[in-house]
């Protein structure tokens, strides 16, 4: 995580030691949640090891899934951790995950050391903004076969380590239209000779 | 107005303030005018002193889709653009005739040099944006069109008059005859 940061910002050996002193570590086992909805997310994590899914829960009771994270991945409810409100969403741990915890008082006591820390969380604000400017782009625009084309290519991990129900959900589809739609690429693949997609689960 | 607007980020001291009023540049566009542009860099911000912006773009099939209404008192940018410095994939257009208060990039990336309150401004800004689009993920998911108008009913019922059905049917992603029909039956209320 330090090695991303620096990737950003150029810290000095002495605000590499400060941002040291906040990090905790966390494991989150398989099944398992790292953020609850109702409880107020006061905190940014990186993964470290492990996939997880952030869903939301809607009315009547069925789950809409958000995103999934995998390795160098930062999670968090960022609505919850800027306004301190309960969080909407949950977040599960589909394989057992490690991950790193920054607290949001603890940045923010970074926030007053320095300029550069001041950068990182503009930086990281700014990051997340334009993921999720993807996402409504994504979703307003774009049906699920060419979503689906697209996280397969952003995240090719998805198809050995996510439950075909899982991205279905993520698609808004059903798992049989998510198996339609993966046999018409596959058809469509092998007719053009290319290399194929391959298709687990 | 700038002032008040600044002074709402509860960041800047009054002589900050005073200082970064005359780096907005004042500007007037007429009814359909773009104040952004797919393909084109944007690197500045908006802050609206009256009328209306839509920003949309045009998916796959052509299609224009609204992202975001943005009326007085709000600061409208292609932010995705004006952040990475890549080309907007949105469009921002005047609604009706309009007046804004524009200040650019590199305005701000001199003041960061000598005020660090200029970063906490764009963190806080960047906050903020990512709040309105998160907003927007979960209205077009969780609620149904029909809150989606009586949330502009009650914070822009003026909006309501002035922007056009096609514009709005958009922004809810609804056919123009479903927006009708949403109206009559709050209207039968």
């Amino acid at each position: 995580m330090i090695n991303y940061f620096q990737t950003l910002v150029n810290f000095s050996p002495e605000e590499i030691i400060d941002l040291e002193n906040i990090i905790q570590s966390k494991k989150v086992a398989k099944g398992n949640h790292l953020i609850r909805e109702g409880k107020i997310c006061d905190f940014i994590a990186y993964v470290q090891k492990g996939c997880l899914r952030c869903y939301f829960l809607k009315e009547d009771g069925t789950e809409m899934t958000d995103n999934f994270s995998f390795e160098d991945d930062f999670i968090t409810d960022y609505h919850s951790y800027l306004t301190q409100s309960p969080s909407l969403q949950n977040t599960m741990a589909l394989e057992d995950a490690e991950l790193l915890i920054l607290r949001k008082k603890d940045v923010e006591s970074l926030y007053q050391k320095s300029l550069n820390f001041q950068e990182l969380g503009r930086l990281m604000a700014e990051n997340l903004y334009v993921f999720s400017y993807q996402r409504v782009q994504s979703l307003l625009t774009e049906n699920a076969e060419e979503k689906y084309l697209r996280l397969i290519r952003q995240r090719p991990q998805l198809l050995n380590r996510v439950q075909h129900y899982y991205v279905a959900s993520y698609l808004g589809i059903s798992p049989e239209t998510l198996s339609r739609i993966r046999k018409k690429i596959y058809v469509k693949e092998t007719k053009k000779g290319k290399k194929m997609i391959k298709l687990s689960t | 107005m700038i002032q008040k607007y600044i002074q709402s980020f509860n960041i800047f001291s009054e002589k900050e303030i005073q200082e970064a009023i005359p780096l907005f540049e004042y500007r007037k566009l007429e009814k359909y005018e773009f104040f952004a542009k797919e393909g084109r860099k944007c690197n500045e911000l908006a802050f609206i002193e009256s009328g209306i912006f839509h920003s949309f773009y045009s998916s796959l099939n052509g299609e224009e889709i609204t992202l975001q209404i943005s009326w007085e008192n709000m600061m409208t940018s292609a932010y995705s653009s004006f952040i990475t410095n890549k080309v907007s994939k949105e469009n921002i257009q005047a609604l009706t005739t309009s007046e804004i208060w524009v200040l650019k990039k590199n305005k701000i990336e001199e003041l960061i040099e000598k005020q660090v309150n200029w970063s906490r401004f764009l963190r806080t800004l960047a906050d903020e944006k990512y709040l309105e689009i998160e907003q927007r993920i979960f209205d077009s998911q969780l609620y149904s069109a029909k809150e989606r108008y009586e949330d502009i009913l009650v914070n822009c019922p003026s909006c309501l008059e002035r922007v056009s059905l096609k514009y709005l049917a958009s922004y809810l992603g609804v056919t123009q005859r479903h927006l009708s029909r949403i109206r009559k039956e709050l209207a039968t209320f």
